[in-house]
């Protein structure tokens, strides 16, 4: 079961051109592609015809061309064209998609086309702001897109998965705090005096760091982590020889209840001018993310062999289980607004 | 659910040697080979104990009885004797494709997808309006798809052909699965019995076998009556066909993995499904006369 009625990322701007892009969200296969005016277009990607993917197709001007047949579709998903035949059947159309563009995301609404606000999308305001420095990237994964939430939200895994990376070993006593409110969940969670991950030796800084993490879930799966980090033993009012903020931007949409599409942002207030850093900071951190890819992964796999196996929280996961509750609450209000309708 | 009492194509007759071959038709593991008399065997592959099917070798393919041994009977093969007629010469091969082997008959039987899943190898940018007529008989579905004026396919272009062509397209389903697709290309424009200096006939065969109801072994040939006896000339018909037909083989198993996702999920038919629909209609006929048939013994 999975929330229809939100935004879901579908893709990073740049990776939606005028030509086809196939993905399956919420075991829907969509295909998106730009138009002449570079507006985005989402389309069921399943030919009515013989349900062949419409993402093998060609995109001609504004419409799309399926690549078995030729049956041709408007922007709107009508057909405007079949082989053979004068007449165009009138129920020959695929579903349409609302898409929206921010700061360079792509969201797609999968649930009720009269609910959709592009105002309510995300706004990802970092990543395009010209104080910052940014990059993005695309993982996909295959597990369960909440186990990607747990993952954000519980940060005393750093330590341990990415000790070869982000991070530093001293990281197991931090101090933690949680606030929610009706739709979203926030951690706050400071650590001092660590030794500097390979990541901070990478830039420079050999000296022992405080670091201070705020991880917010927003439904149905965006997790925004904005990290301060600074030299460590600074008493209040004293200039730092060392003041980072970053803000990672998280946002994981389902493909399958056993797969996801993870799309992720890294936005910086220093060195914004650094070429070489901001190539640093993107090459180490998708090897970072690949650990979490390859973890995941073998975690969906543990649990497919028993799906029944128990498991116990400890603290740091009061995170995950809120966001949790806040997807399992809104999962419920929107069922019971169709039985309402129905 | 598979037809049982039919012949299905298990090899060609080159696959098989003194060396076994492990593979799977309609849901039963079998073992393919020769025996010490050269003639093709085929085993139940399984630990014990095991059982032989009925197999049969003609015109270059080996064929295969899933069903009642008793029924098995030579005179039902399919005929495929283009494969090896000395008239004609012929190339074949075997294609694995993980899709439902009747995604390949619909594809055959429809061959307007010609022009735009093979419009780097085997089809014409102008094959847009033929005209098309539909016989059918209780065990046979016949397509006739006359294309008019188009610009030679790309294959054609590599033989030098910059002229444009007309060419007849016949599609013949017989059950379980085969499809007997006969070509006839000629310069464009030629009069009735009028001759002319394009005169190409090729006749593809093919035979598909269901692995399993999702995979399937897609066997092939294609034989001709021009350009005889240039080996060069057909090593250059089988690198393009076998291009073609992975082609094919993409878009259905693309087509496979669209399905499942939601077998539910409604489609739409136009006048040129009329061949893939009266081939199925007549395979779900001997479907529920099989079981009939089989309930009442």
């Amino acid at each position: 079961m999975f929330l229809r009625n939100q935004w879901y990322c579908a893709a990073l701007s740049h990776e939606v051109k005028a030509e086809p892009l196939g993905r399956i969200f919420l075991n829907e296969p969509v295909v998106m592609y730009r138009r002449v005016d570079g507006g985005l277009v989402a389309l069921e990607d399943r030919c009515c015809h013989r349900r062949a993917p419409l993402s093998k197709g060609k995109v001609e001007g504004d419409r799309l061309r399926c690549g078995y047949h030729g049956f041709l579709y408007d922007a709107s998903g009508s057909v405007v064209w079949v082989p053979g035949q004068d007449k165009v059947p009138p129920d020959a159309r695929v579903r349409s998609y609302p898409v929206c563009e921010k700061n360079g995301f792509v969201w797609i609404w999968m649930g009720a086309k009269s609910l959709a606000d592009p105002a309510k999308a995300p706004a990802f305001t970092w990543n395009d702001d010209p104080a910052w420095a940014s990059w993005t990237d695309y993982l996909p994964i295959k597990a369960n897109y909440l186990y990607v939430v747990d993952n954000l939200m519980d940060l005393s895994h750093v330590p341990f998965l990415h000790i070869k990376t982000i991070g530093s070993a001293d990281d197991t006593e931090p101090t933690l705090k949680w606030e929610r409110g009706p739709d979203w969940s926030r951690g706050t969670r400071a650590a001092y005096n660590l030794a500097p991950p390979l990541r901070w030796k990478m830039e420079g800084i050999n000296h022992n760091i405080d670091q201070m993490k705020v991880m917010t879930f927003t439904p149905p799966a965006n997790v925004l982590i904005d990290i301060l980090t600074t030299d460590s033993g600074r008493k209040p009012g004293q200039t730092p020889l060392l003041e980072q903020r970053l803000i990672v931007l998280d946002s994981m949409t389902p493909e399958t209840e056993t797969s996801c599409h993870y799309f992720f942002g890294n936005c910086r207030n220093y060195k914004i001018d650094s070429m070489e850093l901001t190539a640093m900071l993107h090459e180490q951190t998708v090897i970072a993310f690949n650990e979490d890819k390859d973890m995941l992964e073998a975690e969906q796999r543990i649990i497919d062999l028993d799906p029944t196996a128990s498991q116990i929280d400890v603290m740091g996961d009061t995170g995950g289980l809120q966001s949790r509750r806040i997807v399992d609450r809104l999962l419920a209000e929107e069922s019971g607004t169709r039985a309402a309708a129905e | 659910m598979y037809l049982r009492n039919h012949w299905y194509c298990a090899a060609t007759s080159a696959e098989l040697g003194p060396e076994k071959i492990a593979r799977t038709f309609l849901d039963q593991p079998v073992l393919l080979g020769r025996g010490m008399d050269g003639k093709p065997e085929a085993l139940e592959h399984r630990r014990r104990p095991v059982r032989s099917y009925p197999v049969c070798e003609r015109h270059g393919f080996v064929w295969i009885w899933m069903g009642d041994p008793a029924r098995a009977n030579a005179a039902r093969l399919p005929d495929f004797h283009w494969n090896d007629d000395p008239e004609w010469d012929s190339v074949c091969d075997r294609l694995p494709i993980a899709a439902d082997y009747f995604l390949l008959v619909d594809n055959l039987m429809d061959l307007s997808h010609v022009s735009f899943l093979h419009a780097n190898t085997i089809g014409s940018p102008d094959d847009r309006s033929p005209e098309l007529s539909w016989d059918r008989g209780p065990d046979w579905v016949r397509g006739t798809r006359i294309m008019r004026n188009c610009r030679p396919t790309p294959r054609m272009q590599k033989e030098g052909i910059d002229f444009n062509i007309d060419r007849v397209q016949l599609m013949t389903y017989t059950p379980p699965a085969n499809v007997v697709i006969d070509l006839v290309t000629t310069e464009a424009g030629r009069l009735p019995g009028a001759a002319g200096p394009h005169n190409e006939h090729i006749v593809i065969l093919d035979s598909m076998t269901p692995e399993t109801a999702r995979s399937c072994h897609y066997f092939w040939a294609s034989a001709r009556n021009y350009r005889r006896n240039d080996p060069e000339f057909s090593e250059f018909i089988r690198r393009m066909t076998i291009l073609a037909f992975n082609e094919d083989k993409d878009m259905l198993e693309a087509e496979q993995k669209i399905i499942d996702l939601d077998p539910s999920a409604p489609q739409i038919d136009v006048a040129g499904d009329a061949g893939g629909l009266q081939s199925r209609r007549v395979f779900a006929r001997l479907l529920a006369e099989e079981n009939a048939r089989q309930a009442a013994e």
